[in-house]
């Protein structure tokens, strides 16, 4: 009894906040035993090891459509009311069987009284259905053997006629039919995959890794299991936004060295404005220089134009690599036959050849470098290409994925996090529901609208264990022992320690950027500088990701007490010769 | 007006209406529902009570008192309402309907004036009452 009264406030709960909030992905978080619901207004941070239950509301599904696109207007209000009656009807079988079997016992009779309540209150929160309940009451009681009848299920049994009438209805309707989809992608620094949802699709799961929460070293298992984890992420990376990033950097990069083409340009004008040699350039020879002159010019336009354009470029939005390559291809061809024909038309004149010969011998490595950056952004713009389409098959929605009409879709899906592979704090986990209209035209693709996208922040919740690695600066605290040297305050010395750390479930900022930890250091500092390091032991505490440490330690070899810090910086800075933090 | 199961409160006689309701409101296993006022809307919603009286749910019975004016039992009403586990802060005057529990006699199941009186309520104001007590149906069944 006392459950059912749970159950009974949890819907009226869920039932306030839908209002409140509004929204078709509703998440409840199971964690060792326990569950909690995570609203919009809330941190949206889950356990990295929890399992999830994906609720759709069908009614803010139907609302949404409804609104954004207004040709399903007249299909959505259909299915809006088969909807609120099946809402309303979810209970009727218990109902009618607490009545007809007539248990008089505490339990059943408060069962009835519950589901009854619920029943009319979801009745009452629906116009449709308050109208129509009061029309069937009335009509019940203007029979003749109403007193012999079931009220509830004389109700009961007219509401489901309106639903199947209403399902008639649609059936008969000739408009386009839609279907809806939720799908899942794992987010993080390699890039993304896709993640299995019970109930909405076919994927299989990844690797089942649990991402343990006291760790004190790494066992060979585990670094077998990271081995081959890593060796998948590299697989990945192929489908990588910073690969993708990563690899336009390199284009720029790589992209034909403009000073080389200016310096060209220069000299050929030069040539061709020389009084030295002005007469005897045939109208031959000014005319093809002209046209190198034109040709350097259109070189240098292009790949200036190109710079700017791949720094417009998304791995999500299409773009053009055919023309850039063929306008490459093409002007690095001519570039090559003008030069060629230049050559030639000048070897006539022997008076030229001179000068011809400095302008060739500057052309010559110039068209050559030309030759071999255009090599290496053929191949870095096909590699270009390559990762945006990974990018986008791996977003398209595959045919694992199963299409829902709105009257047989799932209420209910299932997510277990430990079965979607390797994963790290800080990784995202992102829900999509996609309306899937097929295409008018045969032979096209359907088209995909999203509806609504939630988004997710895995993070190791609650007291967990490290171990960090990195350098320390070590000073003895007022020593006196003759095999120290006095001069030298610090002393470097390589650290291990051992930390506990908690996870937020309510703060981003706490999770990503303070990140505290206590725990125990060991540290092997060599204070009498002899080689020989010692054996240090104490308390640490580290913050913001463990960059900075702080503690005092015992140097139990020499008996001496010492105070440390520790700057552990993620990048290394000229100067500070401190190794960067390893967990 | 043709009622089953409904009884007017007298409004002339304060005595007799204070016997009336009691005796009813002392009748065991009895749920009683409560009308106050008389408009045009409680005079609509009174068949509809009636008609909803006529129906028992694991043997209870069902009963309407209508009490035409707030005044007439307000010394009795006013007490009972008070004690209603709805809403504390409750005003009797904005009350238009309610029930009592079938054992305890809580009031309970209140529709207040600018609620409609519909079955849909005067049928979830009967359930709540009954359900209010569902805990000691054991207990007094025990006894008997």
């Amino acid at each position: 009894m006392t459950n059912l009264k749970a159950i009974l406030v949890c819907v009226l709960l869920l039932f306030s906040l839908a209002k409140v909030q509004a929204q078709i992905i509703q998440v409840t978080e199971i964690d060792r035993g326990s569950s909690r619901s995570i609203s919009l207004a809330e941190a949206q941070i889950i356990d990295i090891n929890a399992s999830l239950e994906i609720n759709l509301s069908k009614t803010e599904l139907l609302k949404m459509i409804a609104e954004q696109y207004p040709q399903y207007t007249q299909q959505t209000a259909l299915e809006s009311k088969i909807n609120a009656i099946s809402d309303a009807l979810l209970n009727q079988e218990a109902i009618l069987n607490s009545l007809i079997l007539g248990v008089e016992n505490v339990e059943s009779q408060q069962q009835f009284f519950d589901l009854m309540e619920l029943f009319l209150m979801t009745i009452g929160e629906n116009e449709m259905l308050s109208q129509r309940y009061e029309i069937l009451s009335e009509a019940y009681f203007n029979l003749e053997n109403h007193e012999t009848l079931n009220m509830e299920a004389y109700i009961f049994s007219r509401f489901n006629a309106d639903a199947l009438e209403l399902k008639e209805q649609l059936k008969l309707m000739e408009a386009t039919k839609y279907n809806v989809s939720l799908v899942a992608f794992k987010k993080d620094k390699l890039g993304g995959d896709r993640v299995h949802v019970q109930n909405f699709d076919t994927y299989t799961e990844r690797d089942y890794v649990t991402i343990e929460r006291w760790v004190t070293s790494l066992s060979d298992s585990q670094e077998e299991q990271i081995a081959g984890l890593a060796e998948k992420a590299k697989t990945n990376e192929a489908k990588t936004l910073r690969i993708f990033e990563s690899l336009k950097t390199k284009l720029i990069t790589y992209l034909p060295n403009l000073d080389c083409v200016q310096a060209q340009k220069e000299n050929l004008m030069t040539l061709l404005n020389n009084p030295e040699t002005y007469g005897d350039l045939t109208a031959d020879i000014t005319l093809q220089a002209n046209e190198l002159f034109s040709r350097l010019n259109a070189l240098s336009s292009m790949v200036t134009a190109f710079k700017s354009d791949i720094g417009s470029w998304t791995i999500t939005t299409p773009f053009e690599l055919k023309t850039n390559l063929e306008n490459f291809s093409k002007n690095s061809k001519h570039l090559t036959e003008d030069f060629e024909l230049l050559e030639s038309l000048s070897k006539a004149i022997e008076r030229l050849r001179p000068k011809f010969d400095q302008l060739f011998q500057g052309f010559e490595p110039c068209v050559l470098e030309f030759e071999a950056y255009f090599k290496v952004v053929q191949e870095t713009l096909t590699l270009l290409k390559l990762q945006q389409s990974n990018y986008i098959v791996n977003k398209t929605i595959g045919d694992e994925v199963h299409r829902f009409s709105i009257d047989n879709l799932p209420s209910k899906g299932f997510i277990n996090l430990k079965g979607t592979g390797s994963r790290t704090n800080g990784d995202e986990l992102v829900l999509e529901v996609v309306l899937r209209v097929p295409s008018t035209l045969e032979g096209a693709p359907e088209q995909q609208f999203l509806l609504e996208q939630r988004s997710f922040y895995m993070q190791l919740i609650g007291a967990r264990s490290e171990v960090a690695v990195g350098m320390i600066l070590a000073n003895p605290i007022g020593s006196t022992n003759p095999a120290i040297d006095p001069a030298r305050s610090f002393f470097y010395a390589p650290s291990a320690s051992i930390l506990l750390k908690f996870g937020s479930k309510s703060s981003y900022f706490y999770n990503e950027f303070v990140d505290l930890g206590v725990g125990l250091n060991f540290a092997a500092s060599d204070f009498d500088t002899d080689g020989t390091p010692e054996f240090g032991t104490g308390l640490v505490v580290t913050g913001f990701k463990d960059i900075i440490s702080f503690g005092i330690n015992y140097n139990v070899t020499l008996d001496e007490p010492y105070w440390f810090f520790g700057i552990n910086l993620p990048f290394n800075l000229p100067g500070l010769p401190i190794n960067s933090v390893k967990n | 007006m043709n009622f089953k199961r409904t009884t007017i409160i007298p409004l002339d006689d304060a005595e007799l209406a204070k016997q009336l309701f009691d005796a009813y409101l002392n009748k065991e296993f009895m749920i009683l529902m409560i009308i106050l006022g008389d408009t045009d809307s409680i005079r609509k919603a009174l068949p509809k009570a009636d008609n909803l009286a006529t129906k028992s749910y694991y043997g209870m019975e069902r009963w309407v008192l209508w009490i035409r004016n707030h005044d007439v039992l307000e010394s009795t009403l006013r007490p009972l309402l008070e004690t209603n586990e709805q809403d504390e802060t409750l005003v009797y005057e904005d009350v238009k309907c309610f029930s009592t529990s079938p054992i305890l006699d809580a009031a309970t199941g209140v529709i207040l004036k600018n609620a409609e009186l519909n079955y849909l309520s005067l049928q979830r104001s009967f359930f709540k009452a009954q359900s209010h007590d569902t805990g000691l149906i054991n207990d007094v069944n025990n006894s008997l």
